[in-house]
């Protein structure tokens, strides 16, 4: 499975039409930090629809935004690569 | 005169910052020339002893000479500030001001004179035959219908008597809020600098701490799961930092081992207040530890059917618009659940539906009945749902009317509630679901 082109990209692009950012959809794409468009509460909607975007492809119920993601040195929310990366992860655990 | 104790120390700092608002930096010589400035205006527009005068503005030279100006004037302050918004007018009714003074970053917007039909609290005799200058803070009830807690403003100011070290130091919260007002006098009755930010990213919160040399940091715990997440820490010279301190929600406990851990010389310190008891002092068991010892000069606390009960000296004489919170023997019952071992506390959160997503309160019944509205929805019911980014989110269930898709309802729920509820108060998760499960959720409610 693509994870960016079939998860990632069209919740982004949902948030893009509906909040009016002007991002283009890019595997470099910032999520969370400088130079990114999600404030706090964007983020944690964005995590929410990603997770549904998941169990609705999958079938797998998986909790993206866990005290261990939160203690990681770099976190997986800073770009669309480094989050693929770690949904990947996650599915790979939850086999 | 009972804030002359701070102009006279403010004639000591003439020469050091006091505020640093949009990165421009002000002297206290500049509030002190604002402050005589104030005093002129306010007695050219006849506002009298006891009057009751709202004040809106941010931290700034002249919003704390005007602040200062109405303390020795003896007048019932109601502190207000632009993001309000629509709030200003109900918290401007519910005080009955008689006078309305807006300000900006540099100057005096306008004042005016209002006139009201009915008769005002009762509660401002007290303070005017005592001839006390009065504090209001607002602070939201379940209802939606905010309550107006009236304060002793020259008991509030005795503990800033005591000198205390000065600091160079970040408030997120204005003076419209029991912690922004604890922190302006903090400052400015020991010569230390408010610094204020617009742009709360936490990439520009840490560029002012390397820029300005900020000491102490106030933090939610969600803001710190920000700045760890944005990485923004790893981009700026933070030695600057000696504490920062929490409060507003509940820390997990993940988020402060990590924090701890990645800067372990810093202090890290939880704090307490609440709008009708005031700052209470606090010291944490440690730097990585949720227990804390909380009281200081004024408050006694004790813990009833697991809740904290605080007696304040400095405490709120009653709320404008609403019935005693305070037990017959004088406590003021706070709803916080609380551990307690010997003299430590471990706050566990508000008994109650409200729900603290990163911070910000929100009620259930005023979500619901927002979204009552909304055409098509027959019927909601909200609740909180944990989450580890805000400690919590708003968690809605929505029976409809309509044969429209999670996705497409959603859309349309976010589309009718943009710019008529605050983002944080519409559900960031929502389900649809069948009358019974509707029923069965409402039910479980009325048990509780």
């Amino acid at each position: 499975m693509n994870i960016i082109e079939e998860i990632i990209y069209p919740v982004l692009q949902e948030f893009k039409e509906e909040e009016e950012f002007d991002y283009e959809l890019s595997p470099e794409l910032k999520i969370f930090g400088d130079g990114a468009y999600f404030d706090s509460i964007t983020l944690v909607r964005f995590v929410i629809a990603v997770q549904d975007k998941i169990s609705e492809l999958t079938d797998k119920t998986l909790i993206l935004a866990t005290p261990q993601a939160m203690s990681r040195s770099n976190s997986p929310f800073r770009t669309v690569t480094t989050l693929s990366e770690y949904i990947d992860e996650l599915l790979a655990e939850a086999k | 005169m009972y804030a002359e104790f701070i102009i006279k120390k403010m004639q000591d700092f003439q020469n050091e910052d006091a505020f640093i608002l949009k990165d421009k930096v002000y002297k206290y010589s500049q509030v002190l020339e604002h402050y005589n400035k104030a005093l002129q205006i306010l007695d050219e527009n006849n506002v009298q002893n006891g009057d009751v005068v709202s004040l809106e503005g941010d931290f700034s030279p002249i919003s704390t000479a005007y602040l200062l100006a109405l303390i020795n004037k003896n007048c019932i302050i109601v502190p207000l500030t632009k993001a309000l918004k629509d709030k200003k007018e109900e918290f401007i009714k519910i005080a009955q001001a008689k006078y309305v003074i807006v300000l900006d970053d540099e100057e005096l917007v306008s004042i005016t004179e209002r006139k009201y039909n009915t008769s005002e609290p009762e509660l401002y005799k007290s303070l005017r035959e005592i001839n006390h200058p009065g504090l209001i803070l607002f602070s939201s009830g379940s209802t939606g219908v905010s309550k107006g807690a009236l304060h002793d403003f020259a008991k509030i100011l005795e503990k800033f008597k005591i000198e205390r070290k000065t600091k160079r130091m970040i408030t997120f919260l204005m003076f419209d809020h029991i912690g922004g007002v604890n922190t302006l006098f903090y400052n400015i009755s020991n010569g230390g600098c408010v610094i204020t930010i617009r742009d709360r990213t936490p990439d520009n919160v840490l560029r002012i701490v390397e820029k300005y040399k900020v000491q102490t940091l106030p933090v939610s715990p969600t803001f710190i799961n920000m700045i760890l997440l944005s990485e923004a820490y790893k981009k700026y010279d933070l030695s600057s930092l000696e504490t920062v301190s929490y409060g507003t929600e509940v820390m997990p406990e993940s988020t402060l081992l990590r924090f701890s851990s990645l800067f372990p010389n810093i202090r890290i310190l939880q704090t307490y207040g609440l709008s009708e008891v005031g700052i209470l002092d606090t010291k944490s068991k440690s730097n990585d530890s949720l227990w804390v010892k909380l009281g200081g000069a004024g408050f006694e606390t004790r813990v009833r059917n697991n809740m904290l009960e605080i007696k304040a000296n400095s405490g709120m004489l009653g709320y404008l618009n609403a019935p005693s919170p305070y037990t017959e023997d004088g406590w003021f019952m706070t709803m916080d659940m609380v551990e307690q071992d010997g003299e430590y506390f471990k706050i566990l959160g508000r008994k109650s539906e409200i729900i603290n997503v990163g911070g910000e309160k929100v009620y259930p019944a005023e979500v619901e009945s927002f979204f009552l509205e909304m055409p098509g929805v027959e019927d909601i019911a909200v609740r909180g749902e944990e989450n580890p980014l805000m400690g919590n989110i708003v968690f809605a269930k929505f029976k409809i009317s309509t044969d429209e898709s999670k996705k497409d309802f959603q859309k349309r729920m976010r589309e009718f509630a943009k710019g008529k509820l605050e983002s944080y108060k519409i559900p960031q998760q929502i389900e649809l679901v069948s009358e019974e499960e509707i029923h069965s959720v409402r039910l479980k409610k009325d048990r509780k």
